[in-house]
């Protein structure tokens, strides 16, 4: 390979990565604060796409209708998310972890049930929107704009993240109901509130990281288990429930996506499995991850 | 009465732990809660909270009964609980941890950061630290100062002197004093009777999640028999 082709490939590896990012970080922060695995946030992603598909091809006679999709799909998601918490989820913190498996893998099939009869079995494709439709020359080598775009969208979503964890009143409340929850209710915060706000959150990222994904891909059923297993490689990576962590993970995955499909394509999938086994082996707290 | 538990039982799922217990605190009143280790002490204390709510029994707080309510709500109708493993965010900061458990914007009323650091000043001078890096009684300053910052007319105390040093033993018990002469109305537990039964006006003895023994603090002191059938000390 030159290095005009092993560039393309980081970019592209790490454009991937940041639409990744945005999905696991969702997952993670879930996880991290309802200490809920959500199965079915692949499927929320999904949605994000098609709800793209949907609102950019019903009113393509909008100008700019790209960005406001982009505003109300992960609008969209994260109250989707929020009926899914007060109805669903809330019923079983309490009990054992078996039921939360059952239930949100009861979810994959039902919302991709709902999206096959809503939107069918078939392909769709949205275009690149203006003015990131491009390409544009860095160093003297030519890429898509769209493929920076996302990475900007990427950085600057973890960036707006820490920022909002660690500097701000609702990220302490979030902190503090992440390390125990029955103290934080017991000082008076409403720990309910804050898990459906986490949720929504969580369901927000996916939802964008749906949105932003159909001008580069494809919006299809079955791309939301693909992408689950990317995210759960990822968080195991960076260690579950850090945002850092997320954040790390996805760039690696993204590059040893990107390298393994132009030099072994048919074993591009074991790779992020073998990434992962060698973290559990080696350091199964993740990266950045705590040990218990 | 301020606090009015009336045949109250709780569970941990199937295991029974509470057998109606009934216990009454005024106001401006310290009670002490005592018995062995497993008794039921914390139990009682979450039961209060709303934490582990009696699966029968009533629980009247301010004349209000708080069935139903969430312990978030409990917090906001003015009890404070301080649990017996502090529990302090070790990731925020001390005045993190203060700032969190406000439930107004600026307390004008009752407890400010003024306040308490007056009251706890080695809290002051750790301000920025983060709370996980804190000794163990200067995690137990912060856990009672961080309930004060809530502005409870009710304080739960479990085993505040748990784990401490004797001269942190000293400095717990001083500032029960200090807030007991502010008007507060505590309810404490511990299994080391001879500190609370100093601090409280009486006491309730529970075994096995029941209540065995109540009276005034000064008569149990001076009955050795008590105190060895039922605490063995
Ligand atoms: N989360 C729990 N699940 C089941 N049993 C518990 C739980 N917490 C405490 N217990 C049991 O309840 C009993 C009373 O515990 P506790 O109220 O903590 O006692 P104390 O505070 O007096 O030491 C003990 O036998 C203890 O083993
Ligand atoms: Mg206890």
């Amino acid at each position: 390979m030159d290095i005009e082709a092993i560039m393309g490939q980081v970019l592209s590896g790490l454009s991937v990565g940041m639409v990744l990012f945005l999905i696991a970080s969702g997952l993670s922060v879930i996880f991290g604060t309802l200490k809920i695995l959500n199965l079915a946030h692949g499927t929320i992603y999904m949605i994000g796409g098609f709800l793209c598909y949907w609102i950019t091809s019903t009113f393509a006679h909008i100008p700019a209708i790209f960005w406001l999709a982009l505003i109300l799909g992960p609008i969209a998601t994260a109250l989707l998310g929020g009926l899914i918490e007060i109805f669903l989820l809330r019923r079983i913190y309490a009990e054992e972890m078996l039921y939360q498996y059952i239930l949100t893998f009861g979810l994959i099939l039902i919302l991709g049930e709902l999206c096959k009869l809503i939107w069918g079995v078939g392909y769709h494709t949205v275009s690149v929107p203006w003015p990131v439709d491009g390409k544009m020359s860095i160093f003297g080598m030519i890429y898509p704009v769209y493929n920076i775009f996302l990475i900007c969208c990427g950085v600057a979503v973890f960036i707006g993240l820490m920022a909002v964890m660690r500097f701000t009143g609702l990220g302490r409340i979030i902190r503090a109901v992440t390390f125990n929850r029955e103290m934080a209710n017991a000082l008076g915060i409403n720990v309910p509130m804050v898990y459906t706000g986490v949720f929504m959150l969580g369901c927000w990222l996916a939802g964008l990281a749906g949105t932003l994904m159909p001008p580069m891909s494809v919006v299809a059923l079955g791309t939301d288990m693909a992408v689950i297993i990317d995210c759960f490689i990822i968080v195991v990576i960076g260690g579950m429930g850090s945002l850092s962590g997320a954040f790390i993970g996805a760039i690696i995955l993204g590059l040893v996506n990107a390298f393994g499909i132009s030099l072994l394509p048919k074993l591009t999938i074991a790779f992020g499995f073998l990434l992962m086994i060698i973290i559990l082996i080696i350091r199964h707290w993740g990266l950045l991850g705590k040990p218990e | 009465m301020l606090l009015e538990l009336t045949e109250i039982h709780t569970f941990y799922g199937l295991s029974h732990i509470l057998f109606g217990v009934s216990l009454e605190v005024a106001q401006g009143e310290t009670v002490c809660l005592l018995g062995r280790n497993g008794v039921g002490k914390t139990t009682t204390l979450r039961s209060i909270m709303g934490l582990t709510p009696p699966r029968s029994g009533s629980i009247n707080i301010f004349g209000k009964d708080i069935k139903d309510k969430q312990p978030f709500e409990i917090a906001r109708m003015g009890v404070g609980l301080v649990p017996e493993d502090r529990l302090i965010f070790p990731d925020l900061t001390v005045g993190e941890n203060l700032e969190i458990a406000m439930k107004e914007k600026n307390n004008v009323r009752g407890w400010t950061f003024e306040k308490i650091y007056k009251l706890f000043s080695v809290l002051k001078e750790r301000n920025r630290q983060l709370g996980g890096t804190l000794s163990g009684g200067e995690q137990q300053m912060l856990a009672i100062a961080r309930t004060l910052m809530g502005n409870p007319r009710l304080l739960l105390l479990d085993e505040p002197s748990a784990g401490l040093s004797p001269i942190m033993v000293q400095a717990v018990e001083d500032h029960i004093h200090l807030l007991k002469k502010e008007g507060m109305t505590i309810l404490l537990t511990e299994q080391n009777s001879h500190s609370a039964l100093k601090v409280s006006d009486r006491a309730y003895i529970l075994e096995k999640g029941r209540v065995v023994w109540q009276g005034k603090a000064s008569v149990l002191k001076k009955n050795p028999v008590i105190m060895k059938n039922y605490l063995g000390v």
